[in-house]
């Protein structure tokens, strides 16, 4: 597991975060096992029904072409699309034709890390319009609460000063005003002693 | 030209509105070459026969024989050739917008129906101003030094005046003699956050109309335009994201806390696919502010926003993306 992996979220909790963009014609990118495609694609679906009233086709694809042809006649649905085996070239295809990808509704990439890697080289203006919204789930990178404890582990290695040294300066108003101070108090929960 | 969210699209619609609230007298007609044809296949006359079609289109019904043609040399037709002792064979002539045979002769064809087209329009509106986007998208950079050379100068030949929407890359290196062929180009920058308040200001103001006081702290919104690097498009989504945060963990407002999520969750989007040699380059530039394209991958640094380049009258600096920072002693 890399420490740069992406945030995990579980498929509902996911579609909570999805019914929140709906309407939105957001980008979504969803980072899983190869084998799990398939189930995350269904499940995604149901709870999207569940969570938020929310109809979604399934889009199996081989590649970026036969993806343009079926969104062109996908109406307002929310579009779910199998982007596991599409290639640096696929994605370069869909990055140039973006004004057909164009979908009223949400759109979401469920794709291996090594496609979205290969869409993060070669499509720059999806990777654009995706903006934060790329999740991964459980097998394949950390939890959010992983995340923010490896963040504090590095932070404590960089200063050379425990949770409680910052706690403790940040209260007596001497913590030095590094950026990164601010950012441990945050992540400690701690956002009250910012001066 | 500018980079990848930089607004260009935003700004040359904003164009069209002020030129047609201008007077009477101006049209300005928007066109996206890409949505009709693959520009990987860019050739002369591909360009001015769509126009040729967006102009005709406005005709309300006029100039249908003109229209037609136009149509066909866009995506091809059949035509009859007569031999003396025969009934004559079809052959089937392939469309502009599609592979070529040979380029100078279809800007000629495209321009002979074009022309009263232009002439009817001027009728009514003697000022006719195309603004072309999606060109941008093309990697050939040949082939976009061919439509610039050949289509935009058959257009401006007919007195219209063209306005492109163009790729980044035709700023950088020996694709740098492109830009020549223009009467002047706009670089489209990202707001310098470095530079003065009235970058953040602007950005600010921007978030504020979104989301009200009562919601979203001034530190907090600080922290969002820092963190986009000056980036509007940025800015927008790492806002997205803090709301969401912000409901998924049932917080009344939007705090550091779920905007440190989001700023997170962005920078670890964005440094997917990294390879070792771009993460030294990218913690050269965030240690010595120092970057000097020589490559492809260079380029995509600056195409992908991993680096961001502020440029003014003056001078040129380079940043790494603000999301990306925290991040860069965890790269290899």
């Amino acid at each position: 597991m890399s420490a740069l992996d992406i945030a995990t979220v579980e498929v509902p909790a996911l579609a909570l975060r999805l019914s929140l963009l709906r309407g939105t014609a957001a980008y979504v990118a969803y980072i899983v096992d190869v084998d799990a495609i398939s189930q995350a694609l269904a499940d995604l679906r149901d709870e999207l029904s569940l969570v938020a009233d929310l109809e979604a086709s399934i889009l199996y694809v081989q590649d970026a072409h036969a993806l343009l042809a079926q969104l062109s006649i996908s109406s307002d649905k929310a579009v779910l699309i199998d982007a596991g085996s599409f290639a640096s070239e696929d994605w370069a295809t869909l990055d140039r034709q973006r004004s057909q990808l164009a979908h009223a509704e949400l759109t979401v990439f469920v794709t291996v890390r090594d496609c979205f890697a290969e869409l993060m080289r070669a499509a720059p203006n999806l990777a654009s319009w995706l903006g934060a919204q790329v999740f991964a789930n459980c097998s394949s990178g950390p939890s959010i609460d992983d995340v923010r404890q490896r963040r504090l582990k590095a932070l404590r290695a960089w200063a050379d000063k425990s949770d409680q040294d910052v706690i403790d300066l940040a209260t007596r108003n001497t913590l030095p005003r590094d950026p990164e101070y601010a950012e441990w108090l945050v992540l400690l929960g701690r956002s009250d002693l910012i001066a | 030209m500018g980079g990848v969210g930089s607004g260009k699209t935003t700004e040359i619609l904003a164009a069209q509105r002020g030129l047609e609230a201008l007077d009477d007298g101006f049209s300005a007609v928007y066109l996206d070459v890409s949505k009709q044809h693959d520009i990987t296949k860019m050739r002369p006359g591909a360009v001015i026969v769509q126009v040729g079609i967006a102009l005709a289109q406005r005709m309300d019904g006029k100039l249908v024989q003109e229209k037609q043609r136009l149509i066909e040399i866009a995506h091809g037709y059949q035509t009859q050739r007569w031999y003396e002792d025969d009934d004559g064979d079809f052959e089937s002539v392939p469309g502009i917008l599609s592979p070529p045979d040979v380029f100078d002769d279809d800007v000629i064809r495209a321009l002979i129906p074009l022309r009263p087209v232009v002439a009817l329009m001027r009728e009514t509106r003697p000022h006719i101003v195309v603004l072309i986007d999606g060109l941008d998208r093309m990697t050939d950079m040949a082939a976009f030094d061919r439509i610039a050379s050949h289509d935009v100068k058959a257009l401006n030949g007919l007195g219209i005046g063209v306005v492109f929407v163009g790729p980044l890359r035709a700023l950088y290196g020996l694709d740098r003699i492109i830009t020549q062929r223009f009467d002047t180009y706009q670089y489209q920058p990202w707001i310098d956050l470095a530079k003065g308040h009235s970058g953040r200001e602007f950005l600010s103001s921007v978030l504020a109309r979104r989301i009200g006081d009562d919601l979203l702290d001034p530190d907090v919104r600080d922290a969002l335009v820092g963190s986009s690097g000056g980036v509007m498009r940025d800015l927008l989504s790492l806002a997205q994201a803090a709301c969401v945060e912000a409901y998924m963990s049932g917080a009344d407002k939007l705090g550091l806390d779920e905007a440190t999520i989001a700023i997170n969750t962005f920078g670890r989007k964005h440094l997917q696919g990294i390879r070792p040699s771009e993460a030294a380059a990218l913690k050269r530039v965030h240690q010595l502010g120092d970057f000097v394209q020589t490559s492809e991958e260079d380029l995509a640094l600056l195409m992908t926003r991993r680096v961001l380049e502020y440029r003014d009258e003056r001078r040129v600096r380079y940043a790494v993306h603000p999301t990306i920072e925290p991040l860069l002693d965890i790269l290899g």
